[in-house]
């Protein structure tokens, strides 16, 4: 794969969760009207404001002003904005309501409004594939700059959860993706992880990002799957070796087979931060354990054993089907 | 991207469905026959809007549909992913399973509601406080459909489903050709497809841009769009994957741009320069000079802003050439919003193949802000080496595709 450097990180996310059971938690809003005019404010859906702040503030880091494209991936689609749409539907009985309404419910909406405030006419697109919608946002950039490296692409993961709906929904329906699974104890998170990236280093470059593993674990897949698999993915001929893991291994029942098989593949030795409790559980997660291994990369966040890691792994799940993973260096 | 050319994708195999037809074949005689077929009221729909607006609407029962389907996986299917399915599994049929032909297979769907219509129904019940009887939160979502399809074919290795409204399965495409042509994938499955439903229609309705009768694109009367619905999913591969299957390609796909048109969140440009700029690139990577484009499969959604974006940023591009018969064929199905540009790609395959130039129904008065209206009579017995797709989406997403003969 193309690689991937990171020049600008940000991310808007919850408190850390310090009680378990909690069934789901907010993020702590930032001031939007540091990037973004009150006015136009009002009108506009939290994942666009998730998604505009964050790219603001990862430009900022870069230190560069325009971009040449962007790619957003948004996990959960049945959320607040649709919520907001579909009861007022229901309400009026389908009678006339404000068209500002369907506009945000629309996932494309958030990458939208950044080409628009950003007047970026380059390449736009987004995916929304549950537990994949950041790491195919990801590939989507790397292909663009595969194409033509020197090019700026803000590429970032948003989820929202509004009304308590992710929760109150997996409570009632038990589950969140398309395996069937027992009722696990989550405690659903939301946020937004925004990055700025280029295929060529610069003097603000964090960390890079080397290759992308996903996995969709249908039955077959579950039994065929290998941690080798894997590594070959993410390494290539080189050897498997990772200073740290930043695993998002969830405090529920759901998937830990699938963890404990990717850390028995790598030394004993390599210390592993679970960052779940930092996030709360939600499609696109993983965008916010890349943010905190750029950070650790770039020697800003994340304080562990070694003193700067040089090469990080970043697992993620989401639910039983989905399993991904990062491998993120030093420039 | 935009930049440099590249190594053309080839079709090996399609499947599409809309209110016209429930094959390529179908939709190719009928777009000959009864171009006008396709719009009517709506009789499936549980919708107060029955009567009141147009659409293309296949007339069949959700439920009669879903028991056509075998190996539903336990799950109750949605429409979106019904008609999404049978798309499928026409367009690897003709590939002759090439999706088990070893190689890395990715699947590549475009949609913009998923599957509304079961999470329409469920929040009946959950404004209420009442628990539904299907879990909506998991099979309405928009992502439901291609991992259902995953879960139906077997042996995905890379997965994704991109919205970006009215343009979401062009550009599940043209992600699926980028994956292809970087070595990422060896075989792709992409496409996209809609359901009817009445968060879509009272949507559009909200935006008041929907027609009482029926659409009129590129003419100076035009005041709005007739939804419709349908699936179209395409079997692409390499060369080199080809040479593996033995398939013989149908059409190969040249080009692709992608740009946004940053004018406005629910509008484009008065001079279409997104889609300008899409067309432009597509052609680029391409390597196909303007006159040598042979037909146009225009977005054309028969509201007064986007024909009259699209037809300025078509007269703008071809300037200095003949413009080429260009078409909206919305009249004639519906706008199938996410779906649209993935069926438009088989439209203009079935053109290549059978060497047809569809027309653009209902079409009586020219734009006075364009110099050439839309061809409004079939021509058949014609050479049709490059058609160009489009397709728009509400966020300023514009993109083109080439689609060539092989």
């Amino acid at each position: 794969m193309q690689p991937v450097y990171i020049n600008g990180a940000a991310r808007i996310g919850a408190k850390p969760i310090t009680d378990i059971s909690v069934a789901s938690i907010q993020v702590e809003e930032p001031d939007y009207t540091q990037y973004i005019d009150k006015r136009k404010l009002r009108r506009m859906d939290r994942l666009s404001r998730f998604a505009l702040h964050t790219t603001y503030a990862a430009l900022e880091e870069a230190k560069i002003e325009t971009i040449d494209g962007v790619v957003m991936g948004i996990g959960q689609t049945v959320s607040q904005t649709t919520d907001d749409m579909l009861r007022k539907m229901i309400e009026y009985q389908e009678g006339l309501t404000n068209p500002t309404r369907f506009m945000n419910s629309l996932l494309g909406t958030a990458a939208g409004q950044i080409a628009l405030r950003l007047n970026c006419n380059g390449y736009s697109n987004t995916h929304t594939q549950r537990g994949f919608s950041i790491e195919s946002a990801l590939m989507d950039a790397a292909l663009q700059l595969q194409t033509k490296s020197s090019q700026n692409i803000i590429v970032g993961g948003l989820d929202i959860v509004g009304h308590d709906l992710y929760a109150e929904m997996s409570a009632k329906y038990g589950q969140l993706t398309s395996a069937p699974s027992d009722k696990v104890n989550r405690t659903i998170g939301e946020g937004g992880a925004t990055f700025l990236v280029s295929g060529q280093p610069s003097a603000q470059t964090q960390a890079c990002l080397r290759s992308i593993f996903t996995v969709f674990l249908t039955d077959t897949a579950r039994r065929e799957w290998s941690a080798q698999e894997l590594q070959r993915t993410l390494f290539g001929e080189t050897i498997p070796t990772v200073d740290l893991i930043i695993s998002g291994r969830p405090f529920g029942n759901e998937a830990q087979r699938s963890y404990d098989n990717i850390l028995e593949a790598f030394s004993q030795d390599v210390p592993v931060i679970n960052y779940k409790l930092q996030t709360g559980e939600f499609p696109t997660a993983a965008a916010h354990g890349l943010y905190l291994a750029v950070k650790a990369l770039s020697g800003t966040e994340v304080k562990s054993r070694t003193t700067t890691p040089e090469r990080i792994l970043v697992i993620n799940n989401y639910g039983e089907r989905y399993l991904s993973a990062f491998l993120v260096t030093q420039q | 991207m935009n930049y440099g050319l590249m190594e053309p994708i080839y079709i090996t195999g399609m499947g599409m469905n809309c209110s016209l037809g429930w094959t390529p074949e179908e939709i190719h005689t009928s777009l000959i026959a009864d171009a006008k077929g396709g719009i009517s009221n709506i009789e499936i729909l549980n919708t107060r809007h029955r009567g009141t607006f147009p659409v293309g609407e296949i007339k069949r029962e959700t439920e009669d549909l879903r028991a056509e389907i075998t190996n539903q996986g336990g799950y109750q299917l949605n429409r979106t992913s019904i008609l999404a399915t049978k798309a499928v599994e026409q367009a690897i049929e003709q590939a002759r399973h090439a999706h088990r032909a070893g190689g890395r297979l990715g699947l590549i769907s475009g949609t913009t509601v998923g599957g509304m219509d079961v999470t329409e129904d469920g929040y009946i019940n959950h404004v209420e406080g009442r628990l539904h009887n299907i879990n909506f939160f998991q099979l309405g979502g928009a992502a439901f459909c291609a991992e259902y399809l995953a879960e139906r074919l077997g042996g995905v290795q890379y997965l994704s489903t991109i919205s970006t409204a009215c343009s979401s399965s062009l550009n599940a495409i043209g992600n699926a050709v980028q994956l292809l042509q970087a070595g990422q994938l060896d075989i792709a499955i992409a496409g996209g497809a809609d359901a009817l439903c009445r968060f879509t229609i009272n949507g559009f309705n909200s935006f008041r841009l929907l027609d009482q009768n029926r659409c009129r694109p590129f003419d100076a009367t035009r005041s709005g769009i007739n939804l419709g619905e349908g699936a179209a999913y395409f079997v692409l591969e390499t060369e080199t994957s080809l040479r593996r299957t033995g398939n013989k390609p149908i059409a190969m796909i040249t080009g692709y741009g992608n740009h946004n048109d940053r004018f406005h969140p629910s509008s484009i440009s008065p001079d279409g320069v997104g889609i300008q700029m899409a067309m432009r690139s597509a052609l680029e990577q391409s390597k196909t000079p303007l006159d040598k484009v042979d037909y146009i499969l225009t977005h054309g959604t028969a509201t007064p802003n986007n024909d009259a974006s699209e037809g300025a940023a078509i007269h703008n591009l071809f300037s200095e050439v003949a413009v080429p018969d260009y078409v909206s064929l919305k009249s004639s199905f519906g706008h199938t919003l996410a779906a649209s540009g993935a069926i438009n790609t088989g439209v203009g395959i079935t053109s290549i193949l059978n060497g047809t130039k569809y027309p653009n129904y209902n079409w009586t008065e020219a734009m006075p802000e364009l110099s050439s209206g839309p061809l409004a009579t079939t021509l058949e017995k014609q050479s049709v080496n490059n058609v160009i797709i489009n397709a728009t989406g509400m966020g300023g997403y514009c993109s083109s595709m080439v689609l060539s003969k092989t």
